[in-house]
């Protein structure tokens, strides 16, 4: 599975201990200049209004401050975007976020359901985008359990293992994301965010053995002094008393393209012993970055009590 | 038409065979000391233009009119022995050779200091066992891998990497040899030591081009290596105690002149000495890392003409991994094991045959263990093994009919076992694994003929060819993956023994050699040949964790052309020579994993071949080589400067990129000076072009996550690699009986910080309006000084 890459890893920590940590020095590198790209960020969910986000890319040594940010954003007339189902076409309106970008775009026609297609078409700066997504059945998710990682005076944290039934056919995609006591609104995506059935494909169950909070992961708005970093624990890991709402969602094959090969993007980013991996954007036209999704988003809230029990929430 | 031109070759330097009346001396040259047989000894008719060389096994044959010869028989480092012979029926004649005391004075050695210049083979190089315990070595180590990436046209692979790189081929495109068995995996530590310990090996030999016909399957070069047979007369210990690791060889009769043993081990004791600096909550205090390996010789003489070899090598690198949280524990051995039967006939004084069995097996295995807290559904086990093993018989003839032709012909068979990825897993009571198990097997067999015809006293010509064939066979199921290569859509079973594939191959050789005048040579040399298993590798560097991996109905053979043309010259009555060598390669049918395959992506219902994509390369170089071989100063200058390219139809959009192995210029500088008996210094220098890499070139945001873009492959290139390595040998005692020596060696003298990778971090926040993207170069070793106590007794 990910064995060698942790071998890999541990190879680099066990080099990097004994030899590596006086040896590095800052250099200049001279990269070629950037091709400008759209970044797509579309979605739909299950019983919800298509939302899109749109933002250009940035050359990899680029300097940024809350204006150049800004400037990064396509937002209200700058395109327009127009999401077709079943003959009925929504162009969708310009809307306020309260995630990054902020700004971005909202159906108002239709919501996502099982078995409907769904054609994406962006018009931005006289260049055309297009994309379709397909929102496939809903799985339940069975039981989740609560393992300890360590045990501390004060509290004890863990991560969790969801299981939910495998169904019969073959080529079943999932994505996992998260909202916790400390994300709230979007659904995010943790460590690793899709998974497939094909492991499991004889048993009735799959599981997705390590569920640990949101990828908080990089420093890009709000970097944090190392000094300050919270503690691997506290950050991936869960503890009593904690509330979390778990989607899990069905995935289109080439949705689960776009998660896998991003997740393995971050995977060999920087990593000298892994080829780098690119990401395969499902949009068409010109060039762009990015993905058109639809979930088949089975949402569910649960409670860690004092008897480490993962507890549904009926709300 | 090449192939036709190589066999009418063949035809005409059999037809002028002569069968006239002539007589034969034959027999064996050896060490007088040990008995060993010294390979590539020259024997030679003074004053006349006839000679020979000895073989593998030391044996020589020269068949010559009846009549009074004044014969010299020489090889580097020993005397040279100088003997009448009246030759008026067949002789048998051993030769034991003696230690040159004194090395580095002016020994006559005249037989053996042309022999770059007569020899018809081009691109092939020896270094004297000698030499790589003089020259400096990291961490006190000598090491004969890293000796030969120090001639031109040999690249390193680099620090941190396994492997070396020939003339722009893959480390999968050497053909690694001991004792005639393959070894797959010849690094230790990711490629900071070989698996070759220099004190159980007698004698190496590296064709970097223009590999004779008894050689098959890789297409770029042979690196053959014999180990030491064991002293038949004493019984005799040496070792060394060095920083990091220490080795004893001991040998000697089992019975007198008739049979003897060597015994050879080393062992690294990093992980025990690091243990107490290391804190008691740090991750390391559980785990570690170590190699070891065995080396074991027996040989038996059952008469002057028949002998029997058993030679072994098991070698392990083991690191283990134990986080005092979760119960989480990994381990990770990896290593060779090799067995291997020769049995040597001398049929008659101008036939030799050596028959060999050989069962050698590569294996790397990750083992992860999670406990279980109790609960259901808690608790991972998880086995991944991967690995290649082979069951080799070979027959091999030399017949040397006349001095004028040494002809060797035989056959090979190999039947393979790969297992490109092998996995079981539990997660609690749930088995995570349905089918796994992917075994692939192989025949693969060969039969070859070569001459080496000495048309006159200028012009030496030979001539090969060698007809190889490769069946997989089932037990096999080939997957068959929808357009995005992530379902399985159909599949189709092989049974047991049924052909899933089968290829063919007829690889003509030749070389041609041109005496120009006294001391120079020209030399044309041209290959091609085929290679029936790759070794495909999801990194930029070269290690362990890559997969062997056999042709298959979607996966070709390599292929590999090469020319090249060189002129050899030597200077003040040998004791410099020079060359100049240039090539042209072409390969075809080489693999790369697609763009963000992972490990393990094949393990169930799939094929580890589903996820290679497909493409050709060429390389086209100069090599210079200029060598002081003799004197109180030895050493050499080798140069090499080189283009190496590739073309992937689904990597930059078929665009052609340069291959991790272009490298355009490389520069190797030894020199060891001996000051007295007692002292001797060296130097190493090496300066190498900065390898290539991939770097991101742009980013936009996924779920406010920063997320690189990447530029074209290859298309950004490091700062150049150099160093300098200093050593000196303090010879402490040399009495009969007991030797020992002390060894300095000061690795990366002026503490270049030599690029290893390179990586990004990010500093600042957009929020406080200072966000920047920062590079830095990780570089592998700074200076390192090292001690090593040598001994022998």
């Amino acid at each position: 599975m990910k064995s060698k890459t942790i071998f890999i890893i541990l190879i680099i920590f066990t080099i990097s201990e004994l030899i590596i940590l006086s040896c590095e020095k800052d250099i200049t590198v001279d990269l070629p200049k950037t091709e400008e790209k759209l970044n797509v960020q579309a979605s739909i969910d299950l019983n919800e209004y298509p939302i899109v986000f749109l933002t250009k890319n940035m050359s990899y040594f680029d300097k940024a401050d809350t204006a150049f940010v800004k400037n990064l954003i396509v937002s209200g007339n700058q395109a327009v975007v127009v999401v077709s189902c079943n003959g009925i076409a929504d162009t969708l309106s310009p809307h306020k976020f309260p995630v990054w970008p902020f700004d971005g775009y909202i159906g108002s026609k239709f919501k996502g359901a099982i078995g409907n297609y769904y054609d994406l078409k962006i018009n931005y700066d006289n260049k055309e985008y297009y994309a379709t997504t397909t929102i496939r059945d809903t799985i339940g998710i069975d039981s989740v359990k609560f393992n300890i990682v360590s045990i501390r005076d004060t509290f004890q944290t863990g991560y969790l293992t969801l299981f939910w039934r495998n169904p019969s056919t073959n080529g079943n995609y999932f994505a996992i994301r998260l909202k916790s006591t400390y994300q709230n609104w979007f659904f995010r995506p943790m460590m690793v965010n899709v998974i497939d059935d094909k492991l499991i494909d004889n048993s009735p169950f799959v599981s997705c053995p390590f569920v640990t909070k949101s990828y908080a992961r990089n420093s890009f708005f709000s970097r944090q002094d190392e000094e300050d970093t919270l503690h691997f624990e506290q950050e991936f890991l869960f503890k009593i008393g904690d509330t979390i709402s778990i989607q899990l969602s069905t995935l289109d094959e080439i949705s689960y393209l776009f998660w896998s090969s991003w997740e393995r993007n971050k995977m060999t980013d920087g990593n000298p012993f892994m080829n780098p991996a690119s990401v395969k954007s499902n949009i068409k036209g010109a060039p762009a970055n990015g993905a058109w999704i639809g979930y088949g988003a089975f949402i569910k809230s649960f409670f860690i009590n004092n008897e480490l029990k993962v507890v549904p929430i009926d709300y | 038409m090449k192939t036709k031109l190589i066999l009418i070759i063949l035809f005409l330097s059999f037809a002028t065979i002569s069968f006239s009346q002539k007589y034969t001396l034959s027999g064996y040259i050896k060490d007088a000391d040990t008995k060993e047989e010294l390979q590539g000894a020259s024997i030679i008719v003074k004053d006349k233009a006839l000679g020979a060389s000895a073989n593998n096994y030391g044996f020589y044959s020269l068949s010559l009119s009846a009549g009074k010869y004044e014969i010299v028989v020489s090889f580097l480092g020993y005397k040279n022995k100088n003997i009448t012979i009246d030759l008026n029926k067949n002789i048998t004649l051993n030769f034991e050779m003696e230690m040159d005391a004194v090395m580095a004075s002016e020994v006559e050695i005249t037989a053996d200091r042309d022999k770059n210049i007569e020899d018809s083979r081009m691109s092939v190089t020896r270094i004297p066992i000698e030499t790589v315990k003089t020259l400096p070595a990291f961490m006190g180590e000598a090491d004969i891998m890293k000796t030969i990436q120090l001639l031109p046209g040999i690249q390193a692979a680099g620090e941190g990497n396994s492997g070396f790189y020939v003339r722009g081929g893959g480390p999968d495109q050497n053909l690694i040899l001991l004792d005639e068995a393959t070894i797959y995996n010849a690094s230790h530590l990711l490629g900071f030591f070989s698996v070759f310990n220099t004190d159980a090996i007698r004698d190496m030999e590296i064709y970097k081009g223009g590999m004779p016909a008894q050689y098959g399957g890789r297409i770029s070069s042979v690196l053959d290596m014999s180990m030491k047979n064991g002293n038949m007369k004493k019984f005799e210990a040496e070792g060394g105690i060095g920083t990091i690791s220490s080795r004893l060889t001991v040998q000697g009769p089992i019975i007198k002149d008739k049979a003897s043993f060597l015994v050879s081990a080393r062992r690294t004791y990093i992980d025990l000495l690091i243990k107490p600096f290391v804190k008691k909550e740090s991750l390391l205090r559980s785990s570690g890392y170590y190699f070891y390996d065995l080396n074991l010789k027996l040989n038996y003489k059952f008469s002057e003409k028949d002998r029997l070899y058993i030679s072994g090598y098991y070698g392990k690198d083991v690191f283990n991994f134990k986080a005092n949280v979760a119960g989480f524990e990994m381990g990770i051995p990896w290593g060779n094991a090799m067995i291997n039967v020769r049995y040597n006939r001398l049929i008659s004084s101008k036939f030799f045959s050596n028959t060999t069995f050989v069962f050698s097996d590569y294996k790397f295995q990750t083992s992860v263990k999670l406990k279980s807290d109790g609960n259901i559904g808690t608790g991972l086990e998880f086995i991944q093994d991967s690995g290649i093993r082979d069951l080799n018989g070979k027959q091999d003839f030399t017949w040397i009919p006349s001095p004028k032709h040494t002809v060797k012909f035989g056959l090979n068979y190999t039947y393979h076992i790969f297992s490109p990825n092998s996995v079981s897993a539990s997660l609690g009571e749930m088995n995570l694994t349905s089918d796994n198990k992917k075994h692939q097997f192989a025949h693969e067999g060969a039969i070859y003929i070569g001459d080496d015809y000495k048309i006159n006293e200028r012009i030496t010509l030979y001539g090969g060819l060698r007809f190889a064939i490769f069946s997989q066979r089932g037990p096999f199921t080939r997957y068959i993956k929808d357009e995005n290569y992530l379902t399985t859509i159909d599949s189709i079973v092989y049974d047991k023994h049924k052909s899933v594939a089968n290829y063919y191959a007829l690889e003509p050789r030749a070389s041609l050699k041109i005496n120009l005048w006294k001391s120079a040579s020209f030399k044309a040399s041209f290959m091609q040949n085929k290679q029936f298993i790759h070794l495909a590798s999801l990194s930029a560097s070269t290690l362990p964790t890559d997969l062997w991996v056999p042709c298959s109905d979607i996966v070709k053979p390599q292929i590999g052309r090469q020319y090249a043309i060189g002129l050899f010259q030597n200077f003040l009555d040998d004791k410099i020579e020079t060359s100049i060598e240039a090539y042209y390669k072409k390969l075809y049918n080489l693999i790369e994993y697609a763009d963000g395959a992972m490990p393990g992506d094949e393990i169930t219902k799939d094929n580890a071949d589903n996820y290679f994509i497909f493409g050709d390369g060429y390389s086209y170089g100069l090599e210079f080589f200029i060598k002081k071989r003799a004197g109180r100063f030895t050493g050499w200058i080798g140069y090499t400067l080189s283009w190496t390219n590739r073309t992937f139809q689904d990597i930059n959009n078929g665009e052609e990129f340069p291959a991790k192995y272009d490298r355009r210029h490389d520069i190797s500088v030894t020199g060891t000076y001996t000051i007295s008996e007692k002292w001797s210094v060296s130097a190493i220098f090496v300066y190498a072009t900065g390898n290539v890499t991939t770097l991101p070139i742009a980013r936009y945001m996924v779920d406010g996550e920063l997320t690189s873009e990447y530029g074209k492959r290859n298309s950004f290139r490091m700062d150049a690699y150099h160093r300098l390595d200093l050593s000196a040998t303090w010879t402490i005692t040399t009495k009969k009986k007991w030797e020992s020596s002390l060894n300095f060696s000061i690795y990366n003298v002026y503490n270049r910080k030599n690029p290893y990778f390179i990586y990004f971090y990010n500093e600042g926040n957009v929020s406080n309006g200072n966000f920047e993207t920062k590079a830095k170069q990780v570089s592998l070793f700074p200076i390192l000084p090292s001690i090593t106590w040598n001994f022998k007794f």
